[in-house]
């Protein structure tokens, strides 16, 4: 099993980052494992940490009234995940369950939002690339919300 | 621009609105490249630019799939053996299937948007010694709306084959992929440098997939796009396809996305 540091250092997530913001990086990293159709987190509650996913793909959710849990995105290897961590009120929007076995890094998003307010820096790194990833999202989320593939009725 | 008659051999549906016509050529066949489209004419109704969606190694059976979208098409839900159905064609420019061989080649569909291609993944898989790495990337709107999905799901068993199929929105029921076609360019298999990729999808769909493909280094003038427009001649004659300088039924339906790009995102041309 890959190391904090060489997944961190691996992820394209933070390609290019500084080996002094890495090291902060890795001492706040956990390991953690969910074995498939666990959840990783759950609607509602406390969005204490953010997700760097190294291995398996996992479904972001919704549950939607009788329709049930509605599968609004899937999130794979190399990619990170939430940003509730972020802003207040820090809980989770959404379900994230495992499709397959996931290997990832819970990294304390207590101690990354210290850390930035006490180095600039750093926070501005932080935030630049979760912008990217916001912004990916929004438009992927337009395109999808455009419907392309219905009739146009 | 005299029709050919072809009766009804079979009429079947593939998903809750979209439906495959096959017509029978007679002994002469039909000989077509893939990508190729024909004017299909129902009896007092109309003529609607189908293309084509079967294998052109099997002349003896003219197969079209087509969404109900208008009272032609729709009209052609209700055909039955042995109805009569004029055609036209085979007009347009077909899949640069030649210009693919010894590279990577990735296949982009969007909705229906995976039946012109299928004439094209017919000939590559025919032919697959000639070819480096296959793609299919394939998206719709829900996993009810997946077209050809036995045949998808054997594709999928192929060990030289990569197939990535994603949906805009599930349940728990699939196992798949969630979010836009787009999303699956960064993962799959190709090298974009020896790379050819033929998309073909709802007009912003293939836009967005050009984009990210040359993002990934494949050159504009190894994609293709199939262009859809209001066809009526088939034949560069009328105007009711015109494209800025090109007639789609002329000049395309596949065009390069170098030809394209300043094209596209323009409002009127």
């Amino acid at each position: 099993m890959l190391s904090p540091e060489e997944v961190l250092k691996e992820h394209p997530f933070f390609k290019g980052i500084s080996d002094q913001h890495l090291e902060f990086l890795v001492s706040v990293a956990r390991p953690l494992r969910i074995e498939s159709n666990h959840f990783l987190f759950r609607q509602g509650s406390s969005a204490d940490c953010f997700l760097v996913l190294h291995k398996g793909d996992m479904a972001i959710e919704l549950h939607v009234g009788a329709q049930g849990a509605r599968i609004i995105q899937t999130v794979n290897a190399g990619e990170v995940v939430g940003w509730s961590w972020l802003y207040p009120p820090h809980r989770w929007m959404y379900d994230g369950r495992a499709l397959n076995t996931v290997d990832c890094l819970c990294l304390d998003g207590e101690s990354v939002r210290k850390r930035m307010e006490e180095d600039h820096e750093f926070g501005y790194e932080v935030l630049r690339r979760f912008g990217e990833v916001i912004v990916e999202a929004l438009n992927r989320t337009r395109l999808q919300l455009l419907d392309v593939y219905g009739t146009g009725d | 621009m005299v029709p050919r008659f072809m009766p009804v051999l079979d009429v079947w549906d593939d998903t809750d609105d979209t439906f495959t016509v096959e017509l029978d050529p007679g002994p002469a066949g039909f000989s077509f490249r893939p990508g190729q489209f024909n004017m299909l004419y129902v009896f007092g109704l109309g003529e609607v630019p189908i293309s084509i969606s079967g294998d052109p190694a099997t002349s003896g059976r003219l197969l079209h799939t087509i969404r109900g979208v208008g009272p032609v098409t729709s009209a052609m839900r209700d055909l039955a053996k042995g109805d009569l159905v004029g055609v036209r064609g085979p007009f347009g420019v077909p899949w640069p299937v030649g210009l693919a061989s010894s590279r990577d080649v990735v296949f982009v569909a969007g909705g229906i948007g995976l039946a012109p291609l299928r004439p094209a993944l017919y000939h590559v898989l025919n032919h697959r010694e000639e070819y480096e790495r296959v793609s299919l990337l394939y998206g719709v709107r829900s996993p009810h709306d997946l077209l050809f999905e036995d045949e998808v799901t054997e594709w999928r068993g192929r060990f030289d084959m990569a197939v990535r199929v994603t949906v805009d929105t599930a349940d728990r029921k699939w196992r798949g992929s969630v979010g836009v076609v787009t999303k699956l360019i960064p993962r799959a298999p190709f090298d974009p440098h020896n790379a050819v990729a033929f998309i073909c999808g709802p007009e912003i769909m293939m836009q967005f997939a050009a984009e990210e493909l040359a993002k990934s280094g494949v050159r504009a003038g190894r994609i293709h796009l199939s262009m859809e427009r209001n066809m009526k001649c088939g034949i560069g004659l009328c105007g009711h396809c015109q494209f800025g300088k090109d007639f789609i039924c002329k000049d395309g339906p596949v065009f390069t996305y170098e030809a394209l790009h300043s094209r596209l995102d323009v409002r009127e041309v």
